[in-house]
């Protein structure tokens, strides 16, 4: 409980002043606000989305017609590979952190994230590994050896040059920011709900963030650990994956895809808590089956980290291991298919609103089945060695990770903006938004297994005439220009909420759960009192007896804790050892460590109190008594 | 419980009497200095591999478990969330490295 207002102040007069107003820019760049950070991780995510999709594109002009010569065959490797990495790492995992960040913490009812500081280092580090890898454009060539970096392709000796240092430095680097974003989530989660929000009354975004959170802490490791080995392998003369030096090449596949399948989770399952909390708003009906929705999350998570050898089933492990983790990818089905029942029951009566959340929402359903299909198609060994290595298996994953992530990221990102930005988004452009996605990508993805199964193989940069695939090729390129047009429709509602949008209330959806008894945009301290949770969906609770949520805690001060530039600092010391490291400048690479270690030194000494907010603040003062 | 951020403030919650003794942590300490400096002298008397190799892993299992019983706090009641993590963390890391060495 909140200490009387005397006693506090009395302990803490020298730090009651306000902080004083710093330029926007500045105030961003040393801010460990959680609301600022995931709005910094959802700008990264989307510029990479950008520069991913422009890759996307350049690589579905070179395929049009066969034979075609719009890019040389190097630069088609350098673009997929650059945009396998940069969707996954650097889209979709800043996406998904922006949103954890923004959301999760006001929905459990917290004034911030467990650890704000260690927040803001997550977030540089994330920025400046991004940057590592994508300044290789600049710098030679750029990676490419495929975002999963098969060895021995990947090593020296055949693919030369720094553009794969830029990848295992780079990506190193954002490994260490998801890792310590995903402590901080578990922190947050199991310590700093609101008093009643126990965990079975934890929406179900919450929920998902949990069990991603625990996937990174356990997935990230071994990628971090192959990372570490692969810089010794290419920096420094080792030769752990070299097997001409007595090194094992699968030891890299097998921790790649340890980490690589709990990643391709990692990345959805956040998108399904989204979709969970927006299918219940917009049907007016609580969740379907909620306790089995966490034992779902729960086991898939569990289940995902038995299962990566099936992207190596053509490897020759033998039908001993290939039949062991056929078996278990099947399993994962069940989880999987006991959501995508419970969120059609939860419709199943409700009042279906079509808004612009529930289109995404919508369009994601089919959409990811079909991906789960055709996963546990290529789940089946030995079907497995016809499909591998073709475009089926590309049509798969973006059916998943598009329609699952893509779709389930704008669902979300369509519900939340008015929260964020205090604006609402126009619901026409909205509506135009989802068709020409939901229509362009099935235009660009279906063709894909056909394309497939007639024989293309998947990463080359051509296919000869005659062979029957131009059709598929074309009809994917023009899909494929469709999603481009939708993507700039959606940058249209995004100006067109800035400029002409309504004003959003707190509530503009009437919707269930705790960030949406808080004004929008959201206050700096979240909560002017903590809120008592007495179930699940208290916003729900509380209006449904006409009242609002009951507060826990009287009107009192509010500790915050001060802005600090020294994430900032660190990362750029990391940036520079980095860079250092793949020129093998010995000085520089000690220089960004001292850097590192002295914000460090630095920052322990430095007895921060942080500050308080008042509640005489007229503006809270105002927002408790409307 | 407020639940205000404190992370300047935390320091020093966990070191309470709760969290067992500094002379237990000191012992523990004090033994996987004296591990190490076992393994190192062994390697470097030049010690034949076929009992090196057995004695350091046997060294490094036992360290591993001082590690997690007394600074870790797994000996200790009302860690179930860490318990629970270190122990799925430790039955994955087991199934990976099974895989490993049965199809390398
Ligand atoms: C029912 C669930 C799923 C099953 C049974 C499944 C099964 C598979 C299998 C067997 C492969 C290997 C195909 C091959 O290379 O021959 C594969 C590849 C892949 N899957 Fe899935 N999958 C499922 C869900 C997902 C989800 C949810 C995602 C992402 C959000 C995903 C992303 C991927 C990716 C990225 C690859 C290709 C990796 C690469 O080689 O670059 N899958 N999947
Ligand atoms: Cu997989």
């Amino acid at each position: 409980m909140a200490k009387p207002l005397e006693e506090v102040l009395s302990h803490h007069v020298h730090t009651v002043e306000a902080p004083h107003k710093r330029h926007w820019l500045l105030d961003y760049l040393s801010t460990v606000d959680h609301k600022k950070i995931g709005i910094m991780y959802v700008l990264i995510g989307v510029f990479y989305l950008l520069v991913g999709g422009v890759e996307a594109l350049l690589m579905r002009i070179q395929l049009f017609v066969p034979n075609n010569q719009f890019v040389s065959y190097p630069t088609f490797n350098e673009l997929f590979t650059m945009h396998g990495t940069n969707m996954i790492f650097f889209a979709a995992m800043p996406l998904i952190f922006g949103l954890v960040n923004l959301i999760m913490p006001v929905q459990i009812g917290a004034r911030d994230v467990a650890f704000p500081f260690m927040n803001a280092v997550s977030l540089w580090f994330t920025f400046v590994g991004a940057l590592l890898v994508n300044i290789s454009w600049f710098f030679g060539p750029a990676p490419s050896a495929g975002w999963f970096a098969y060895t021995p392709i990947g090593l020296d000796k055949y693919t030369p040059g720094t553009g794969m240092d830029f990848y295992v430095i780079g990506l190193q680097i954002a490994g260490f920011g998801s890792l310590m974003g995903a402590i901080n989530f578990i922190a947050t989660i199991l310590n700093m709900r609101a008093p009643g929000m126990t965990l079975l009354r934890m929406p179900l975004f919450t929920w998902t963030s949990l069990v991603t959170s625990g996937l990174i802490v356990f997935g990230f490791p071994p990628l971090t650990v192959g990372l570490f080995l692969y810089m010794f392998e290419r920096l420094f003369g080792g030769h752990f994956f070299d097997a001409t030096m007595g090194g094992n090449p699968l030891l890299w596949t097998h921790l790649f895809w340890i980490f690589g399948h709990p990643e391709v989770y990692i990345v959805v399952l956040p998108a399904f808590g989204m979709i969970s909390e927006v299918v219940a708003t917009f049907s007016r009906k609580r969740i379907f089956g909620y306790t089995s929705m966490v034992i779902a999350t729960v086991l898939i998570g569990f289940i995902g980290f038995m299962v990566w050898v099936h992207h190596m089933f053509t490897v020759g492990l033998g039908a001993m291991a290939n039949s062991i983790f056929a078996i278990s990818t099947m399993l994962i089905g069940i989880p999987t298919g006991m959501k995508v029942f419970n969120w059609l029951f939860t419709m199943w009566g409700g009042q279906i609103r079509f808004k612009p959340p529930m289109m995404f929402a919508l369009g994601f359903l089919p959409t990811f089945v079909i991906g789960g299909f055709t996963g546990v198609m290529l789940a089946a060994a030995p079907a497995d060695f016809q499909y591998h290595g073709s475009y089926f298996v590309v049509a798969h994953f973006h059916y998943t990770l598009i329609g699952g992530v893509v779709f389930g990221f704008f669902a979300g990102l369509y519900y939340w903006f008015p929260k964020i930005t205090g604006r609402m988004m126009s619901e026409v452009l909205g509506h135009i938004n989802f068709w020409l996605m939901f229509i362009g990508f099935h235009l660009t993805f279906f063709p894909m297994h056909l394309a497939g199964l007639f024989g293309m193989p998947r990463r080359v940069p051509t296919y000869n005439p005659g062979m029957g695939l131009e059709i598929w090729n074309q009809l994917s390129t023009i899909g494929a220009f469709i999603m481009g047009v939708s993507m700039i429709v959606f940058a249209a509602n995004v100006v067109y909420a800035f400029t002409k949008g309504k004003v959003a209330g707190a509530d503009p959806w009437d919707a269930r759960t705790l960030e949406w008894a808080v004004p929008s945009p959201i206050p700096e301290y979240n909560f002017a009192q903590t809120p008592l949770v007495r179930g699940l969906d208290p916003l729900w609770i509380a209006k449904e007896e006409g009242s609002t949520v009951p507060a826990a805690e009287p009107l009192g001060p509010i500790h915050m804790p001060s802005n600090s530039f020294l994430p900032l600092v660190m990362a750029v010391g990391l940036f520079i050892a980095g860079f250092a490291a793949i020129y093998h400048r010995l000085f520089f690479i000690v220089l960004g460590l001292e850097v590192i270690a002295l914000a460090m030194f630095y920052h322990s000494l430095n007895d921060d109190e942080g500050h308080h907010i008042l509640p005489e603040e007229s503006t809270r003062v105002r927002e408790v008594r409307a | 419980m407020t639940n205000v951020p404190t992370e300047t403030h935390n320091t020093g919650t966990e070191s309470g009497s709760g969290h067992g003794s500094v002379r237990k942590h000191i012992i523990s300490f004090a033994i996987m200095i004296l591990f190490t400096v076992i393994a190192f002298a062994m390697v470097g008397a030049g010690m034949s591999p076929t009992v090196v190799i057995p004695v350091i892993l046997a060294l490094a299992v036992i360290q591993v478990i001082l590690q997690l019983w007394d600074f870790m706090h797994l000996n200790q009641k009302g860690h179930s969330f860490p318990t629970l993590f270190i122990t799925s963390g430790a039955l994955l890391g087991f199934i990976f490295v099974l895989v490993l060495v049965l199809w390398p």
